[in-house]
């Protein structure tokens, strides 16, 4: 790498300077002509700046350096980026990434990359496993910075996937967990979201033009807020974070506003449009299946045979063929959540192993760092798996800071921290078949902060 | 200050460099592992949360210009490693 000219020991020092001190306009300006027409100086500073990038996410800094933060006009604090258990995949896109937004530091007074014209938003961050398909069904290529035209669709998949965009009017938008988006419009902003949650800031829109969103159910008309939307064939669900949001039901033409710190369901059934106060995540949870299994369940085949006395119903773990593994999954309500982390809280489940092997729970957790979503995954893997136990109904209590919290690195002794929210539980168990059924499951606040495991009477 | 022409090189580099994204963050694993424990702490303090190299200037007791001139050689030493490895998987 030693410099064989002047030239190339002007671009180190160069690039010295942009990467660890306030770069001015004129060294700016030579570091320009530096890379005019010369690909190996192009080469060389693409190279430096993807290894800023790379060092950034391997020495764990969360905020971008300050030439990302040029680069994508950050402002302090507004743009976290992720670790823990982010996969191997996306910790390579995203540097690639931060190495695509390093052109637009180059670029003062500009800062964009040629923009096709129906050209409308920009992708700025992106977790899991995130598609984004052209207004021609096309996929598009993602990475950070890449520009999406009017009709394109985003999918995320999984309930850890998300992904934000932002529109020129910093207008900002999260697809999270399993769900959909479709954005449209030119003058008028307009998404449409069949299933999942979007979370939306929307900065003040032009007088008669709002932008609007539409989901099965509802339409959406929001002239400059911050709001929160679960939707699915069933029901959408609206909690105006900020200012004010219209909501006017498709079916019946019936419209309420819902203000700030407030929440509307619109179901299928018609149900009176009530705007209620948005109540705080709760700090229990629990589904003990006596009504039988709830359809938001992700994971699990109700049964009411074999059960504990004055038991009416429990689960039993369905083989999962993508990964070969029984399990038992709790519905992924990613903008309620299920309940939030306190410092006793504990999880307990009654259970009976036909053939006792190993069993993993698992909950994931989100947090709302800086407007950005941030997932943990957190995993405990101590229950006793003893012959003796086949078919013994035990209940186990366990409290949430003896799990461990996934990490690039595997699971790692970091409990869940107080505040987080839980938004899904899975149980599971090998193949073949052990016959895991679960009679309840619950989450309380309070315990003796040890795992204990006691038969059920 | 750019003309479209050199903008689209800069897009086709990066769209080249980034293909390779992920053999490079192994190789720049294994690479921080080569460098002095002294050198590696300096790394890690440069891009730890809010490191900058004013902060570890001061604390160390030097030059801005002295602590940057010694990252950037630092970068060069990974830079030219990590192509090194790369190279070498890639043949």
């Amino acid at each position: 790498m030693t410099s064989p000219d002047g030239e190339g020991d002007r671009l180190h020092d160069l690039v010295r300077v942009l990467l660890d001190e306030e770069i001015g306009e004129a060294k700016l300006c030579e570091l320009s002509e530096l890379l005019r027409d010369d690909p190996a100086a192009m080469r060389r500073y693409l190279a430096y700046m993807s290894l800023d990038a790379e060092l950034a996410w391997e020495c764990g800094r969360a905020e971008l350096s300050p030439v990302e933060k040029r680069a994508t006009g950050a402002r302090e604090g507004s743009v976290r980026r992720r670790r823990s258990w982010l996969a191997r995949g996306a910790v390579g896109a995203a540097a690639a990434a931060v190495a695509v937004v390093a052109i637009f530091i180059l670029l003062p007074g500009q800062q964009q990359l040629p923009i096709a014209a129906d050209s409308m938003l920009i992708l700025k961050h992106l977790s899991g496993e995130v598609r984004v398909s052209g207004g021609d069904g096309q996929p598009v290529n993602l990475a950070l910075g890449t520009r999406i035209s009017a009709g394109a669709t985003a999918t995320t998949l999984g309930p850890t996937s998300f992904a934000t965009f932002a529109y020129d009017d910093g207008t900002r938008i999260l697809v999270a967990g399993d769900s959909q988006a479709t954005f449209s419009g030119q003058n008028q902003k307009s998404i449409e979201t069949l299933r999942g949650t979007i979370s939306a800031a929307v900065a003040p829109q032009p007088a008669g033009q709002p932008l609007l969103v539409t989901t099965q159910q509802a339409r959406l008309e929001v002239l400059g807020t911050e709001f929160l939307l679960a939707a699915s064939a069933d029901e959408t669900d609206l909690q105006a974070k900020e200012g004010s949001v219209k909501l006017t039901r498709v079916a019946d033409g019936e419209s309420v506003v819902v203000a700030q710190g407030k929440r509307v369901e619109a179901d299928v059934f018609l149900s009176d449009l009530v705007v209620r106060d948005a109540q705080p995540p709760p700090s229990t949870w629990g589904e003990d299946f006596e009504a039988g299994l709830p359809h938001t369940w992700m994971a699990g085949k109700f049964i009411s045979a074999g059960l504990p006395d004055r038991s009416r119903g429990g689960v039993q773990a369905q083989l999962d063929k993508e990964t070969q593994i029984y399990g038992v999954t709790s519905p992924h309500p990613w903008s309620k959540g299920l309940f939030v982390i306190h410092a006793d809280t504990h999880l307990h489940m009654t259970y009976q192993m036909e053939r006792p092997d190993w069993v993993n729970l698992f909950f994931i957790t989100r947090t709302d760092d800086a407007g950005l979503p941030t997932t943990f995954l957190h995993k405990f893997s101590g229950l006793p798996a003893a012959r003796a136990d086949a078919g013994r109904w035990r209940t186990a209590t366990i409290p949430l800071s003896d799990f461990q919290r996934k990490s690039e690195r595997g699971f790692e002794d970091v409990p869940p921290r107080v505040g987080e929210l839980v938004f899904g539980i899975s149980c599971s168990a090998p193949k073949p078949n052990r016959g895991l059924v679960i009679d309840r499951i619950w989450v309380t606040q309070g315990g003796s902060g040890k795992v204990v495991v006691e038969d059920v009477e | 200050m750019f003309d479209d022409g050199l903008l689209e090189q800069l897009a086709e580099q990066t769209v080249v460099h980034a293909k390779r994204a992920n053999e490079r963050l192994d190789a720049l694993r294994q690479c921080l592992k080569l460098l002095s424990s002294r050198h590696r702490a300096l790394i890690e303090q440069r891009y730890a949360t809010g490191g900058s190299v004013k902060a570890i200037a001061e604390q160390a007791g030097r030059s801005v210009n002295s602590v940057s001139v010694t990252l950037h050689a630092l970068r060069q030493k990974l830079l030219e490693c990590i192509e090194h490895k790369v190279a070498g998987e890639g043949a």
